[in-house]
């Protein structure tokens, strides 16, 4: 249709590249505030670049909070819920794909599918009153345990094991490999782009999580970013808004990365629920 | 002998639990056990220390009468209702876009559209506050540049919804998108190659075979954003605090300060079953709609 008619053309590019302009533009006002003084941030008309390059937004971040720390934290937590989520998803999965035969599967699987539109906040009160109860306020294991058993990725991962023959199993039995033997050297192998898909949303949506972490967490060494973030944003008087935009940059520039890195996993691990399901 | 012969295969499927038994522990500790626990505590009432006292069906009288929840249900319910077909109508019309077999840079496209959503929402909401600010917010230069009146986007009770409409659109159109364009290259070529020999044309084509062909994929996005939109804190709760006088309070936010600002779990708990409820409801109603002409 294009070679037809050039106008065409120069519209839907110019309407396509507006878009992207529109999506992105809000990053480059992230990062172009970060080094801005505070009030460059709030002076009117404002202007698309810092005056001075101010690298100092950037090293105050470390003394009005523990950034470091919460900088440990959001990786570590979303590395290590990554890690367990999709372990038992896969493990989860695989069970109930291929034994076919075990009494009590429809009923598991139909259990755990039944709760996948629950969303997270209808749960915080009781999870919250439970993490009271044994002392896990303020700890990792309440920052990366409660959400780890998703049906959703139950759901992802016993849908790919699906496709994979059952001859395939049949013939490691056959050749005397044994249950776990055949998990873990056959079936997992195959069945790493959906682990990298489903590692990479987990990781993201766990790095990015707010509602839990705020609920669960009251000490500043154990914020992950978002909390210490809106922390700042909260404050009664004075936002620092340079100190914001900083650390935002700082925890939004590590995440981008790895999206450019993993995303053609990302995208099939988003269409894949969407087609299939 | 029934027993019997089940215990036998439970016996010979042995692993089927081993692999099961993970998933299944944390599942029952952290989804089973709240959910179950959480019915009982919504018949309570229960300051967080001391003894809960049982009070029936309450809490949940008292949610039907409760006029700030109201008030959160319809904040909730417009921001749903306005940003739905904003985000769903802007990701078709860019998905078809992106569709076009011609499309140079498709990918570079795709990641550009994709990259709100990878971003953490307390970050969006704290630029666009930033953005959105009513003396010196670019958004409103650029208004009063156009000979308008800045408007108090996140000061104002009319705008306050708004601005968070604003903020969902901006970052759920290119996740939305990057579903669609999935769901339209899965379309069989063969159909628009029909469509072209019997001369039918670009609007025909869109409607009489792209849309059909979509509608289980607009379906489950319209029920995605349904879910999400019922579970909304954080963009509010960051950029205006629920306010001015209660204008953006969600539903999740009014949860949360019923259960972790005012202490009364007993309450919040109630409202966590009626938000559930909401969501039920409401997914349950649009399959059957959107199934409802096939006959599923």
């Amino acid at each position: 249709m294009f070679k037809k008619d050039n106008i065409t053309t120069i519209v839907f590019y110019i309407l396509l590249i507006t878009g992207v302009i529109i999506s992105l533009f809000p990053f480059f006002w992230m990062i172009s505030s970060s080094f801005k003084t505070l009030a460059e941030i709030s002076a009117y008309p404002p202007g698309l670049f810092p005056d001075s390059i101010m690298w100092n937004n950037y090293v105050d971040v470390f003394d009005t909070l523990p950034y470091g720390r919460n900088l440990f934290n959001s990786f570590f937590v979303a590395f290590m819920y990554t890690f367990f989520g999709v372990f038992i998803s896969a493990t989860g999965g695989y069970a109930l794909s291929k034994y076919r035969e075990a009494p009590g599967r429809k009923l598991f699987f139909a259990l755990i599918l039944s709760t996948m539109m629950i969303p997270m906040q209808v749960l915080a009160i009781p999870l919250y009153i439970l993490m009271a109860q044994v002392g896990w306020i303020n700890s990792y294991p309440a920052l990366i345990l409660p959400f780890a058993a998703q049906g959703f990725g139950l759901f992802m991962l016993k849908q790919y094991i699906d496709g994979i023959p059952d001859d395939l199993i049949e013939a490691a039995r056959i050749d005397g490999c044994g249950e776990f033997r055949i998990f873990f050297q056959i079936i997992l192998p195959v069945i790493k782009p959906a682990v990298a898909a489903l590692g990479t949303i987990y990781f993201m949506n766990n790095y990015n999580l707010f509602f839990w972490p705020l609920i669960v967490t009251n000490k500043t060494i154990m914020y992950t970013v978002p909390v210490a973030i809106a922390q700042l944003q909260g404050q009664q008087f004075g936002i620092p808004l340079h100190h914001i935009m900083a650390a935002a940059t700082m925890s939004t520039v590590p995440l981008i990365i790895i999206f450019l890195y993993f995303q053609k996993y990302i995208i099939s691990g988003i269409t894949m629920g969407a087609l299939k399901g | 002998m029934k027993i019997k012969d089940t215990w036998q295969e439970m016996k010979e499927n042995r692993h089927f639990y081993y692999f099961l038994v993970p998933f299944l522990l944390f599942f029952s500790v952290f989804m089973l056990f709240p959910i179950l626990f959480s019915f009982y505590m919504s018949l309570h009432r229960w300051g967080g220390l001391g003894e809960a006292t049982f009070t029936g069906l309450k809490n949940y009288s008292r949610i039907l009468t409760d006029s700030t929840f109201h008030t959160a249900l319809y904040n909730t319910t417009f921001m749903w209702l306005t940003s739905t077909p904003l985000i769903l109508g802007f990701a078709l019309i860019l998905a078809v876009m992106l569709n076009k077999k011609e499309v140079k840079f498709l990918k570079y496209f795709r990641v550009g559209y994709f990259m709100p959503f990878v971003t953490s929402t307390v970050v969006v909401g704290v630029i666009f506050t930033i953005l959105l600010d009513g003396s010196f917010g670019l958004v409103n230069f650029f208004i009063e540049s156009i000979g308008f009146d800045k408007i108090r986007f996140l000061t104002s009770t009319t705008w306050s919804k708004i601005s968070i409409v604003i903020v969902l659109t901006w970052r759920w159109v290119g996740y939305n998108t990057i579903i669609m364009l999935a769901g339209l290259q899965n379309i069989p070529e063969d159909l628009y190659e029909a469509a072209e020999i019997d001369g039918g044309s670009t609007l025909q084509k869109f409607f009489y075979i792209t849309v059909p062909m979509m509608r289980p994929i607009i379906l489950f996005t319209f029920i995605l954003s349904t879910i999400g939109s019922f579970q909304i804190f954080t963009e509010p709760y960051i950029m205006t605090g629920g306010g001015p006088m209660q204008s953006s309070l969600s539903v999740v936010q009014y949860l949360y300060n019923s259960g972790f600002q005012q202490f009364r779990m007993g309450y919040a708990s109630a409202l966590s079953y009626v938000l559930f409820a909401i969501i039920f409801v409401a997914s349950y109603f649009q399959i059957k709609i959107g199934s409802g002409e096939e006959g599923i």
